[in-house]
């Protein structure tokens, strides 16, 4: 086959492409051709390195519709894994930060609580003092072990307290972490 | 031999010959047919492929005799592919010779 030939009806086999595509294409097979001959070969020693021009021309076909058809579903594949996990974010953030804000009214009511107590303790022990002071009498006993009673009291609610911020409030944002994490990995 | 198996085949042997250098089509049909058989003119749908994929970018060498020629050079993403092609293969091959091995041992 001549190189007009080969161009001819390699052009014919693309059929209904794009002027430019088609443009492109012939020109790497006609650069092909005229190196060819400037090494010394004929036109027709080429075009049987080259082979059937239509298989060629079926392989652009074939390889551009294989590349769209994995854009397209490589496109879709990214907008369902955005979408997942955008629910499994922000899903988990409007429940980590419901728990985060309920933990935190709970623990500060018990923590003003305890910190009623031991304020009730301190008093105490200064009533017990002024007892005291003003001579040992049976209420300075009694103020005395209620101040004992209360700031030891107290001092085991805090600390139970702090025990279950560090459980609860201390966890939440770690877990929102993982959750923020296990939504990118998805 | 099974035309997308050898397609597959010929895309690794271009990503191959261009991580080893820049070159232009006719270089590359000339050095794959050297070692198997091919028609030549699948070489070039190949090539455009790999450049709509981001594999590979061109750019045009004057010569000082003869008509300019369209050099292919690998991108990052296309050295990143050479490197998972090439695995693929040798561990492909691998197994394949294994199993005619096994074959052979059977049979002795």
């Amino acid at each position: 086959m001549k190189m007009n030939e080969y161009l001819g009806a390699l052009a014919k086999s693309l059929g209904t492409m794009d002027g430019q595509e088609k443009k492109d294409i012939l020109q790497d097979y006609r650069e092909h051709f005229k190196i060819g001959l400037a090494s010394g070969k004929t036109e027709e020693e080429i075009s049987d390195a080259l082979g059937d021009p239509e298989q060629a021309a079926k392989l652009y076909g074939a390889l551009k519709a294989s590349h769209q058809a994995r854009q397209t579903k490589g496109m879709g594949d990214a907008m369902r894994m955005i979408g997942a996990a955008w629910c499994c974010q922000a899903g988990g953030g409007v429940l980590i930060g419901v728990l985060y804000l309920l933990s935190v009214a709970v623990l500060a009511v018990l923590i003003v609580g305890a910190a009623c107590v031991i304020l009730g303790g301190l008093v105490s022990a200064g009533l017990a003092v002024l007892e005291i002071i003003k001579g040992f009498g049976g209420y300075a006993v009694l103020a005395f072990f209620l101040a004992l009673t209360l700031v030891s009291g107290g001092l085991l609610w805090m600390a139970g307290d702090k025990a279950m911020w560090r459980a609860t409030v201390g966890r939440l944002p770690l877990l929102a972490q993982r959750i923020l994490q296990r939504g990118r990995e998805v | 031999m099974n035309t997308q198996f050898k397609k597959g085949v010929l895309e690794l042997c271009v990503l191959a010959l261009l991580k080893q250098r820049d070159s232009y089509g006719y270089e590359l049909a000339e050095r794959i047919s050297s070692c198997i058989q091919i028609a030549e003119g699948t070489l070039y749908p190949i090539l455009r492929k790999l450049k709509t994929e981001g594999l590979c970018e061109t750019y045009l060498s004057e010569q000082s005799a003869g008509p300019p020629r369209k050099y292919y050079r690998l991108t990052g993403e296309g050295m990143r592919a050479e490197w998972e092609a090439r695995r693929d293969w040798l561990s492909f091959t691998r197994g394949v010779n294994q199993l005619m091995e096994e074959k052979l041992d059977e049979n002795e």
